[in-house]
């Protein structure tokens, strides 16, 4: 899920709840009797006259149905923004100008790295993919590891697979993160590789 | 290219949860959508396209001059529960729920991976018979379960620091032990230590 998206939600969830405390408290007053000492004109009854009128106009079937329509819009846009965000499929390697363009299948590349990890004593199995996180472009590592694993060991096997994936895309701009998860069943380790 | 062809890519950042605005935000959209399906009915029905009786007029007419009575605090009540929901799940950070493994690249450890690993460094320690450890980012804490009258809380925490010493900023250690004797009926002792 993108920074964005999370902003939106956040922005969209302080002001719905804002007006709903707000206004559920101002019904709260009004219903115990008090709210004539807040304010003098609070009306002692609730007066809908006006929707109701309004139900008769001409222009009320239109309105409700473009408020309808562009909040189905908005709301499906909305709830398909939340789908798992796909991975970058491709990135530009250097060696591109303007006689052409190189790219290379990341995906590729982020599992050759997770191949070069999941080659270290303790580590289980590894994937990679490659991800836009908050600004970054991140090849993204997961590699399960045995509870028994040498953690100093892994981590420097992890630096050396992204150095060498760096190597390989000749690109300056990318991050990387790899995620250990220690394996929850033991499983036979050979002592020696 | 920089001069240091080994040198790996830099540490991205630590990774974050969604935390509750994820799934604010799923339902929030469904209640967008919802609204909109509703919105859509009434114009149809009030076009005359679609039978039906307007849900809109029918409320409208109800509630005018309806006096304060007990229906409109528990409204009150719900909407002001609604939006202090909303208003702490907005607001509440980003969970965090990894630790740092050193190293030049970025490496990531879980916390509930810690106390996995924490669990199994102790039950390696001689005569533990069980360990169950709770880990958060700054602290670690193990119980375990040990045969023998030996104190067992030193040999653990050294056990446990050594296992993950690879971390950059380890988690203190703290150990609590319910030692048994191999004798039936034999007494119990309970002792707990806080170690680094």
């Amino acid at each position: 899920m993108g920074r964005g998206l999370i902003a939106v939600n956040r922005a969209v969830a302080v002001l719905l709840g804002a007006l709903l405390l707000a206004a559920g408290a101002v019904v709260i007053v009004w219903s115990v009797g008090l709210l004539d000492d807040i304010w003098v004109d609070a009306p002692d009854r609730l007066d809908s006259s006006a929707i109701v009128d309004a139900t008769e106009r001409t222009w009320w079937p239109w309105a409700l149905g473009l408020a309808g329509l562009v909040l189905l819009i908005l709301g499906l846009r909305w709830l398909l923004a939340h789908l798992p965000r796909r991975g970058v499929s491709k990135l530009t390697v250097a060696g591109s100008g303007p006689e052409g363009r190189l790219t290379v299948d990341s995906s590729a590349v982020a599992n050759a790295a997770a191949a070069e990890l999941a080659d270290t004593l303790g580590v289980r199995n590894s994937s990679g993919r490659v991800i836009t996180d908050r600004v970054q472009l991140v090849v993204d590592i997961t590699a399960t590891i045995e509870s028994t694993a040498d953690i100093a060991r892994i981590a420097s096997a992890a630096d050396q697979a992204s150095a060498d994936a760096r190597r390989v895309l000749g690109r300056e701009d990318l991050a990387c993160r790899t995620r250990l998860k220690v394996a929850r069943r033991r499983r036979d380790v050979p002592r020696v590789r | 290219m920089s001069a240091d062809r080994r040198a790996p890519m830099t540490a991205a950042d630590e990774p974050v949860g969604t935390g509750a605005a994820g799934w604010l935000g799923i339902v929030l959209a469904v209640a967008v959508i919802a609204l909109a399906v509703t919105l859509i009915r009434e114009a149809l029905v009030a076009a005359g396209l679609a039978a039906g009786s307007s849900w809109v007029t029918s409320a409208a007419s109800a509630a005018d001059g309806e006096p304060p009575s007990g229906w409109a605090f528990f409204a009150g009540l719900v909407a002001v529960l609604f939006g202090l929901v909303l208003l702490l799940g907005a607001l509440v950070r980003r969970p965090r729920r990894t630790v740092a493994v050193r190293s030049r690249t970025g490496v990531f450890l879980g916390t509930r991976d810690v106390a996995w690993l924490a669990e199994q460094a102790a039950t390696s320690v001689d005569g533990v018979t069980s360990a169950k450890a709770d880990a958060s980012r700054r602290r670690i804490t193990i119980d375990i379960e040990h045969i023998g009258r030996d104190d067992r809380r030193d040999a653990v925490t050294r056990a446990v620091t050594a296992q993950l010493a690879a971390l950059s900023d380890p988690p203190k250690v703290s150990v609590h032990a319910h030692g048994q004797t191999t004798r039936r009926g034999g007494d119990r002792m309970t002792s707990t230590t806080r170690e680094t």
